[in-house]
């Protein structure tokens, strides 16, 4: 009995060293000489590889700002509920500023609402919330649903019928991107119809299998509209297994990395993007400069490698 | 004489298991602020717990279903059928109130629904549960198609207010959680649980009603979840589908670590509550440490593995063939 009871704080001992030196790795301390601003960064989701680039375009940021401190941290599903759960565990961690890509523009105000009383700057990047001090866009919205559309047009000619795989319902830029889809449709192609919208969150899995589902049960199915950087594969896949390549025209927005071998085979001519770490960089930027108060309507400031850029109405876009 | 000796025992055990978890509770707490500024604050620890509140009730839910020694893998789903059902009702316009109101009783009816089928089919609850959870999921998809559901400022102060600086759902769950205790401990109906859980055969010869108790215990099950899905929109002022997704196994978790068997026959009250806090506050913890989201989940194993290797280490010496534990 006693022999049981040595071996096992020995055990737990052993367990708990690793702990607590990932713990302790974990933490960056936040006493370094000299003013450091500490911002949060947190994306709409972690562990896909988009947002991995994206921390990239951070990381140069950061190295180039020296009294610039970044924490990245997010869900691991975009889902708007978590975000809130993590905003609300950072706050009393006392950031000067927080930059978040919302999974839902009204649903994280009360806590940005929060932030704000506890003195903390709040700020949004890729997806926009309802109440905050700058947002740093994408692209713009109008021009990147009807380019999108556009492309389409272009592959299945001007009659036909579409579908659209969104990532979720309530993320802001998606909305937008569906609406300028949808009025480019409805101004310049009117024989095109869209058949259906459906979320597949930022799911390659699911993505296929939605896109599976479509061109099972359509068979007038002419193209998929697919938004979301890992739907994009999943959908061109489905295309490839159905042997639709060429019949059914695929188009998104997708980083090169995973789209690629489908625009080698063919079942993708065009995937529209933006430069996704340059917009990480941009956001640093942008976040350094409403710190030091030199972020105002009609004013230039400057971003470091992307030259000078003058948000418009509290919005910026790259 | 020897009896006496040997209940005292096991009684002792029980609370002993408590106090192990508290702790680890109180270590892991303090070995956390040593690396997080700004932790050990009484208000942040408090604040913490808000996330717990959901977690508690349907883990209560769950300690009580596998006291008889069933499982309820439907719990999230029963929680996001019960949201989307408020959300729409008050999308509809109708009173904030009323539409808590049926939020609650659809959980009360899914919960039934499980049941039913469960002591009147016989089929294994793993089997039904597994179901029910696709089924209430999807339905609370299909009738929301995605969308997210706005909740009126009325809720706010189950979700973000306090008495006295002590968060709403704290003392939400522990109020539930002393009226659970009570069920479980002085009344006919609790004690005949534990009967269930041990033998059911012996209980039914005992003139117990296996059937209604089991049908009970899992509308009990189906009830804390809707109540847990008021507290969540509450707190995230918004109410989707896709709520409460691996929640069956958090509650399976901190049903466990607080002391129930997954064959039944125990299940200790506050045992559950201090394993909720344990995970809650490490959790926030680990995210005001910037520990990646992913990174925690092995934290928590952790943790989990350690708590469990304690208690067993305590019970090495106790003799399994005096069968199982009553304490709550």
């Amino acid at each position: 009995m006693r022999r049981n009871k040595k071996s096992l704080f020995l055990v737990i001992l052993i367990l708990l060293m690793p702990v607590m030196t990932v713990l302790a790795t974990g933490a960056k301390e936040s006493t370094a000489a000299g003013q450091k601003y500490k911002i949060v960064i947190m994306p709409k989701l972690v562990g896909v590889q988009y947002y991995a680039v994206v921390k990239q375009g951070i990381d140069d940021a950061v190295k180039e700002l020296p009294n610039v401190q970044v924490q990245w941290i997010g869900p691991t599903t975009p889902d708007a509920d978590k975000q809130i759960d993590l905003i609300r565990s950072v706050i009393p961690t006392k950031p000067d500023l927080i930059a978040v890509a919302a999974n839902d523009p009204a649903a994280l105000v009360p806590v940005f609402k929060e932030a704000q009383a506890a003195g903390i700057h709040v700020m949004s990047w890729d997806g926009d919330i309802n109440f905050r001090e700058a947002f740093v866009n994408l692209v713009d919205y109008d021009e990147f649903g009807a380019g999108l559309m556009k492309s389409m047009a272009s592959q299945i000619g001007s009659a036909g019928d579409i579908a659209i795989i969104t990532t979720t319902f309530t993320a802001p830029n998606q909305v937008r991107w569906i609406e300028a889809i949808k009025k480019t449709a409805a101004s310049q192609y009117p024989a095109i119809n869209i058949l259906d919208v459906r979320p597949a969150g930022e799911d390659t899995n699911k993505s296929f299998q939605i896109a599976q589902d479509l061109i099972k049960t359509t068979p007038t199915l002419k193209g998929i509209i697919v938004l979301g950087v890992p739907n994009v594969p999943g959908a061109a896949e489905a295309v490839k297994e159905a042997g639709m390549t060429g019949k059914i025209a695929i188009v998104g927005n997708s980083t090169p990395g995973p789209i690629k071998p489908y625009i080698k085979a063919g079942v993708v001519r065009d995937s529209l993007l933006w430069n996704a770490p340059d917009h990480g960089y941009l956001t640093v930027y942008t976040a350094y400069a409403l710190l030091q108060g030199k972020l105002k309507v009609g004013q230039a400031f400057s971003a470091g490698r992307l030259g000078m850029f003058t948000p418009k109405q509290d919005e910026l876009s790259m | 004489m020897k009896r006496v000796i040997a209940t005292a025992k096991k009684q002792i055990a029980g609370a002993l298991s408590n106090w192990i978890l508290l702790c680890v509770l109180i270590a892991s707490t303090l070995i956390v602020s040593l690396f997080v500024p700004y932790y050990l604050a009484p208000k942040n620890l408090l604040d913490a717990t808000r996330s717990g509140g959901e977690l508690g009730l349907i883990g209560l839910g769950m300690a009580t279903v596998m006291l008889i020694g069933g499982i309820d893998l439907s719990v999230g789903s029963i929680f996001a059928l019960s949201a989307i059902i408020m959300g729409i009702f008050i999308k509809l316009g109708v009173n904030a109130y009323i539409s808590a109101v049926l939020c609650v009783v659809t959980g009360l009816l899914a919960g039934t629904a499980n049941g039913l089928i469960i002591s009147r089919l016989k089929i294994p609850p793993i089997i039904v549960t597994l179901a029910t959870m696709a089924a209430y999921r999807g339905i609370a998809i299909g009738l929301s198609k995605g969308v997210s559901y706005p909740v009126p400022q009325s809720f706010y102060f189950i979700g973000q207010g306090g008495i006295f600086g002590i968060p709403t759902q704290l003392i939400m769950l522990v109020g539930v959680a002393v009226i659970v205790s009570t069920l479980l401990r002085r009344t006919t109906f609790g004690l005949s649980l534990f009967a269930i859980g041990n033998s059911e055969e012996a209980a039914r010869y005992s003139a117990i009603r296996a059937s209604l108790a089991k049908t009970t215990v899992y509308a009990v099950s189906g009830f804390l979840s809707a109540i847990a899905s008021l507290v969540y929109v509450a707190r995230v002022v918004s109410a989707k589908a896709d709520f409460g997704t691996g929640y069956e196994l958090d509650a399976i978790t901190i049903a466990v670590l607080g002391g129930a068997a997954l064959a039944g026959g125990k299940a200790n009250v506050t045992g559950t509550v201090i394993a909720m806090l344990i995970i809650v506050l490490l959790r926030r913890g680990l995210t005001m440490g910037f520990v990646q989201t992913e990174v925690q989940s092995i934290f928590i194993g952790l943790i989990l593995i350690i708590s469990v290797a304690l208690k067993g280490s305590l019970r090495s010496d106790r003799v399994a063939r005096h069968g199982k534990n009553v304490s709550a």
